[in-house]
């Protein structure tokens, strides 16, 4: 999809409709908390975070929209007050949701999807693979007066997501429950298609 | 409805916290009470094998193995083609079996084959000296199947590597690979749960030098 961008000439895109690209960082809280003797928890470095929105303009205030948002980053094992580095995971989540305005030349979003972990390396706790789980996400747009309206609406996006967590490996290893994990993202976005207000 | 709110909240909080898994089946890994395992400096650990016959099969086999038994990549393990670079150095004791394919082996373990792990301590008696070395053997007291050598020989090698891991003492349960005299194909839950406890255990004695 992200290949496909450059290609896409701007006039199959019917008015209302825009695409939006934000490029930014991501924090993730950990993915698990285990203890083996001492406490050990695994939790992804901060990384870099894309992310696509297409979205159709409406009468309404609510514009509805769909969000496609990839990250990277390594993966870390803390213990003992070190930092180990032992596999990378790239996430693909998708969302569909409705922004509108709040206050002028601030968005803000809501929407849900689900999100997929696609490790580098299908070792330990991903040994068996990893499932597809629901995420819940809410965002703020804000378009700096001085680049409203002009400049492709560019501006910084807020990003908070949540979901669940757990593997086949870490169910199999007597992980009855899963986790629940927070992301945040910081990023700057600009409208790449079409017409219409931004979008986070 | 505010207090409905708050508890909403507390229960999300609540349910965000899974208990971690209690790992208290396993047995004893140390040796005289000293401890040893590779530090994550050392990870992955380089391995060579003899070239000859399928030796080396055998313990890319038992890397994979061991390397399964860890969920946050604790260790791991690397193939070498010199063995004046490697951490472990695994050979042949005297004689090869053929390198064919065998027939499966369907049959109660024999034992065909044993092996022994040598780490050998400096005058420190805090590190080893040099490479780890294991040998594996062929058994001549009697004759056995090619099938019945090589299960023998997958069993002992992953036997043997799981020395090479750290895993110093034998278990004293037969249903584990670790057991002195291996019945088993493949780690059980104890010896899994054991290399986990150990890999978060502080070592006492530290490799050899690269
Ligand atoms: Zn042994």
């Amino acid at each position: 999809m992200l290949l496909l961008l450059p290609t896409c000439p701007l006039a199959r895109l019917p008015a209302q409709v825009a695409l939006h690209a934000t490029v930014g960082a991501r924090y993730t809280s950990a993915l698990v908390h285990d203890s083996i003797v001492i406490p050990v928890d695994v939790q992804p470095a901060i990384g870099p975070a894309l992310a696509l929105a297409i979205s159709q303009h409406t009468s309404s205030p609510w514009t509805p929209d769909a969000n496609l948002d990839v990250s990277w980053s390594s993966l870390q094992r803390h213990e003992s007050g070190t930092t180990s580095k032992f596999n990378s995971v790239t996430t693909i989540a998708f969302t569909v949701g409705v922004r509108r305005e709040i206050a002028h030349g601030l968005t803000a979003r809501a929407g849900f999807g689900a999100i997929k972990h696609l490790p580098s390396e299908d070792i330990g706790m991903f040994r068996t693979g990893t499932g597809l789980w629901a995420l819940g996400t809410a965002s703020l747009y804000w378009t700096p007066s001085a680049l409203r309206g002009v400049s492709r609406d560019i501006g910084l996006s807020l990003r908070y997501d949540v979901h669940r967590f757990s593997t086949a490996a870490l169910h199999a290893d007597g992980f009855t429950s899963t986790q629940l994990v927070h992301r945040l993202s910081l990023g700057i976005g600009m409208r790449v298609l079409g017409k219409g207000a931004t979008a986070p | 409805m505010k207090r409905r709110l708050i508890i909403g909240a507390v229960l999300l909080v609540a349910c965000s916290e899974p208990t971690a898994p209690g790992r208290t089946a396993w047995y004893s890994f140390d040796f005289a009470g000293d401890v040893f395992r590779w530090p994550e400096s050392r990870v992955p650990v380089r391995y060579y094998a003899d070239t000859r016959s399928n030796m080396r099969d055998l313990v890319e086999r038992a890397i994979g193995t061991w390397e399964d038994q860890v969920l946050y990549g604790e260790f791991s393990g690397e193939m070498v083609n010199d063995s004046t670079v490697a951490d472990v150095i695994v050979t042949w004791f005297d004689s090869v079996p053929p390198n064919v394919p065998p027939p499966p082996d369907n049959g109660p373990p024999v034992f065909a084959c044993d092996g022994v792990t040598t780490l050998q301590l400096d005058s420190t008696g805090t590190a080893l000296a040099e490479p780890i070395h294991t040998q594996i053997r062929i058994t001549t007291a009697q004759v056995y199947t090619a099938a019945q050598v090589a299960a023998c020989l997958r069993r002992v090698t992953i036997h043997e590597l799981g020395h090479t891991l750290g895993l110093l003492q034998e278990s004293p349960d037969q249903q584990d690979i670790m057991y002195s005299t291996v019945q088993v194909s493949a780690p059980s839950a104890r010896d899994h749960q054991t290399v986990q406890v150990l890999y978060h255990t502080a070592p006492t004695i530290a490799p050899a030098p690269r």
